[in-house]
């Protein structure tokens, strides 16, 4: 081979290490072999097994120098050391631990999100959006990219992409996205109507841990969740764009993928359907039938879940049957004593706006002002039945006081005592959290209007025989632990008054979402972060900029040319 | 230890017995001086216009330990980035130029001691540039007029992971100096192969998941990251430390090579 032959031969084998690489990173970035990838490669093995057996026996020959021999010795100790490296760093991958020094843990995610990302069965993906002429501190570009970059430690089914807003339209259009920081998070979870898996998506405008974790439950469940409203008893419509209407709560309810159903129980029989996971009773303006109360018992025994709102006045007989759980409903009405401007603003003198909430699950950490437009009292009693625990949700602030109060049968007029009854702050809101195993329904006489909360050993053995089979036909069937939220006021949830201030929407749709066993996500604590104001006078800006740009840079220049002065000088002197 | 500590000694000396350690410090100090200030003042501007809107009540979402301090260090990591190679660029390339590095292998120096002793002396022009950050910070906390809360913890993981950084980015600038004696052709190589390990986790969001995970893996910026964040990880820690042995075993096989060059 010509020397010219030699120099062509390396550039060759030069070029098809670059081609083999190059056909590698395609390979792996796209996931695939592609076409061009599998040319390149298949070109690059072609040459280089060409190169080497027309110069096969150079290669022989060279191995005879020690030189090529102490060679092949470096690139051995070289792919030993990265070896061992890789080895290292994958062990410790394996066992990465990380401690947080930020004072409020703000690049930690709960125990809850990593749970849930540990247990990811499907692909979760977040695209998240932000703007190009955004501030250079702008919160919405790092402030995704360091939550979701958490996120991406645990399992391996989370990955994200963040999207310029402007440079990328066609992928904001596709998920009408407009606002920078916002995401959407995304699985192939769902169902088309030709029963193809289909994407599901979730929009999340606020960058916090709880709204992403909520979303990727949402999203990677399989079914819909479903709440059911009861109707029938004049409560608050559903769908109704009324004023008093619920259409308003259905849209929030929708947007999180719940799925909602009006449920007359009377045309059921009295029978609640087993894929229940919340009955919301909004608003009884007519008393329950002593089969849907069975209906009711029933489905709590056999773990379901109940909101209860009832405003003041209204259905006293089914206020001692929900009384046999546990709970005092005041047949009164809450007074304010003074009418604040907000109160002013929001509605009249019964108009309840508080921030007095319990220390529970739903409310930790909630600090937004709630609004009742009237309500009762509703709390614990002393002595619980067996089985049921109950923690006070809400309660008004204290400048009320509560008056008795009778709804005229006919007029369905609210006439109030003008006698204060008691003092506040009051209790509007209790959460009953209910083991079935231990606890007894009440028995339903069904001949009879009610029985009241009968004691299970006044009942003779022939009744309980009677009974029991009816509500042990579920048991097992879902989990023992029953939830029920009774809160004195409906209103709050009504079109009129939902949106009018924000606590309303966060407290019922927390509300909601622990009732329907996704309490765990609502307790992910926020991680907030005081801000620093920086405020400095124009002689500190200007002292700011000249000392360390200027003054400190020119003395170490200074510093070096006079120990180099004095060096040379030493120098010349021992010279 | 002793011969490593006289090849520190001498390698120091050569540093700032030469313009280059002072220029080097000078202009790392004047950027990250000028980078520091410029932050400051949008931060300033911010805080006037939240004072200026009557959001007096509201909070001000801008912390300088989340947002000051991580994108000033971040600053910091990118102007070591240019200033370790011209650090390292002389350290072998000059010995070998000049003709002492067959002084250096004929003595009884182990590899492993000159080239520690090297490394560790460019590792330490890296503590005045650490304790000028720390009293940066102090001075701008007594300018300001509102009281600022320095959480210490936070800025000081982020210097360490400046410091870890520093130290992978010093010893491939050996490594390769190791392997040239042109000192222009070790800079820019250098600067070269930093650049890309500093970048190469970008494209990670364009690939498929495993190989976009590799690369973020092998990245030295995404690493970084999370020491600037305040988050010191095992995983991360390790990197740092793999990086740096990896790269001084091989400028000690470097060095081991020009005694069989030559020889057939």
């Amino acid at each position: 081979m010509t020397k010219k032959n030699r120099d062509y031969s390396f550039f060759l084998t030069i070029a098809c290490i670059f081609m083999a690489v190059l056909s590698f990173y395609l390979i792996f970035s796209r996931g695939g072999v592609t076409l061009f990838a599998a040319i390149l490669l298949a070109l690059s093995a072609a040459i280089l097994t060409n190169l080497f057996l027309t110069n096969w026996r150079k290669i022989i020959e060279s191995l005879k120098f020690k030189q090529t021999r102490y060679a092949l010795s470096f690139v051995l100790t070289l792919l030993i050391t990265a070896g061992i490296c890789i080895f290292v760093y994958l062990i410790s991958l394996n066992n990465d631990s990380q401690i947080d020094t930020t004072p409020n843990k703000k690049f930690s995610l709960s125990p809850q999100t990593i749970q849930i990302l540990e247990n990811l069965k499907t692909d979760v993906t977040v695209y998240g959006f932000y703007g190009t002429y955004e501030d250079r501190f702008t919160l919405s570009r790092q402030g995704m990219d360091d939550i979701l970059e958490q996120y991406t430690l645990y399992g391996n089914k989370f990955r994200y992409r963040l999207y310029n807003i402007n440079k990328e339209p066609d992928i904001a259009q596709k998920y009408k996205i407009s606002i920078p920081g916002q995401m959407i998070v995304t699985s192939m979870n769902g169902k088309g109507t030709d029963g193809k898996p289909e994407e599901k998506t979730e929009l999340v405008a606020e960058i916090s841990e709880e709204k992403i974790t909520n979303a990727i439950i949402r999203v990677s469940r399989e079914k819909a969740k479903k709440i059911y409203f009861l109707t029938g008893h004049g409560e608050h419509e559903l769908i109704s764009q009324q004023a008093a209407g619920l259409a308003l709560l259905d849209l929030y309810l929708k947007n999180q993928l719940f799925e909602t159903l009006p449920l007359n129980l009377s045309l059921a029989d009295g029978i609640i359907p087993t894929d229940c996971d919340l009955l919301i009773i909004a608003g009884l303006k007519a008393d329950l039938f002593p089969k849907e109360w069975k209906g009711i018992l029933d489905y709590i025994k056999r773990g379901g879940n109940v909101l209860l709102l009832i405003n003041p006045g209204y259905v006293d007989k089914s206020v001692k049957y929900f009384e046999t759980l546990g709970v005092k409903i005041g047949r009164n009405i809450i007074v304010l004593d003074n009418l604040s401007q907000l109160n002013y603003m929001l509605g009249n003198m019964y108009s309840v706006v508080t921030t007095n909430y319990g220390d529970t699950e739903i409310t930790k950490g909630f600090n937004f002002q709630t609004f009742f437009p009237t309500a009762r009292t509703v709390e614990p009693v002393e002595k619980m039945p067996d089985g049921i625990t109950a923690n006070n949700l809400v309660s008004s602030e204290a400048s009320c006081h509560t008056e008795k109060v009778e709804v005229q049968p006919y007029s369905n007029q609210m006439i109030r005592s003008g006698v204060s009854e008691k003092t506040g702050p009051v209790p509007i809101g209790v959460m009953l959290e209910i083991n079935t195993d231990k606890w007894t329904p009440p028995v339903v006489k069904l001949d009879k209007q009610i029985t009241g909360a009968i004691p299970t050993e006044n009942i003779d053995e022939q009744e309980k025989r009677n009974e029991a089979p009816e509500t042990d036909n579920f048991s097992g069937s879902k989990s023992p632990e029953a939830k029920l939220i009774i809160i004195g006021d409906s209103d709050f949830i009504i079109n009129n008054h939902f949106a009018e201030v924000k606590g309303n929407v966060d407290f019922a749709l927390n509300t909601i979402a622990w009732l329907t066993d996704e309490g765990d996500l609502i307790s992910i604590r926020p991680n907030p972060n005081e801000g620093t104001l920086v405020v400095l006078s124009e002689k500190a800006k200007s002292d700011l900029f000249w000392i360390p740009v200027i003054i400190i840079p020119v003395l170490i220049l200074m510093l070096g040319g006079s120990v180099r002065h004095f060096r040379k000088k030493r120098h010349s002197t021992e010279g | 230890m002793k011969n490593i500590l006289s090849i520190y000694k001498k390698e120091l000396r050569l540093i700032f017995s030469t313009w280059i350690g002072y220029i080097i410090i000078a202009v790392f100090i004047a950027l990250t001086g000028y980078f520091f200030q410029d932050m400051v003042d949008q931060f300033a501007r911010l805080t006037a216009q939240f004072l200026s809107s009557g959001q007096r009540g509201g909070v001000f979402p801008y912390n300088i330990n989340d947002i000051l301090f991580r994108y000033w260090l971040g600053n910091s990591s990118v102007i070591l980035l240019f200033v370790i190679p011209l650090l390292t660029m002389r350290s072998f390339s000059e010995e070998k130029k000049s003709g002492t590095i067959e002084m250096m292998m004929t003595s009884p120096l182990r590899h492993y001691q000159l080239v520690l002793g090297k490394y560790l002396a460019i590792l330490t022009v890296l503590v005045p540039l650490i304790i000028y950050s720390i009293l940066l910070v102090i001075y701008f906390t007594a300018l300001n007029d509102v009281p600022v809360t320095v959480q210490w913890g936070l800025f000081l993981v982020g210097l360490l992971g400046l410091v870890l950084l520093g130290g992978a980015f010093i010893a491939l600038g050996i490594f390769i100096s190791s392997m040239t004696e042109n000192q222009i052709i070790s800079a820019l190589t250098t600067f070269g192969a930093l650049l890309i390990i500093w970048v190469i986790g970008w494209s990670s969001v364009y690939s498929s998941t495993g190989f976009g995970e590799i690369l973020r893996r092998i990245s030295l910026n995404n690493h970084y990251e999370n020491f600037a964040k305040g988050v010191i990880s095992l995983s991360d820690s390790i990197y740092f430390i793999l990086f740096i042995t990896f790269f001084l075993i091989l400028t000690v096989s470097s060095l081991g090579t020009t005694r069989w060059r030559g020889i057939k």
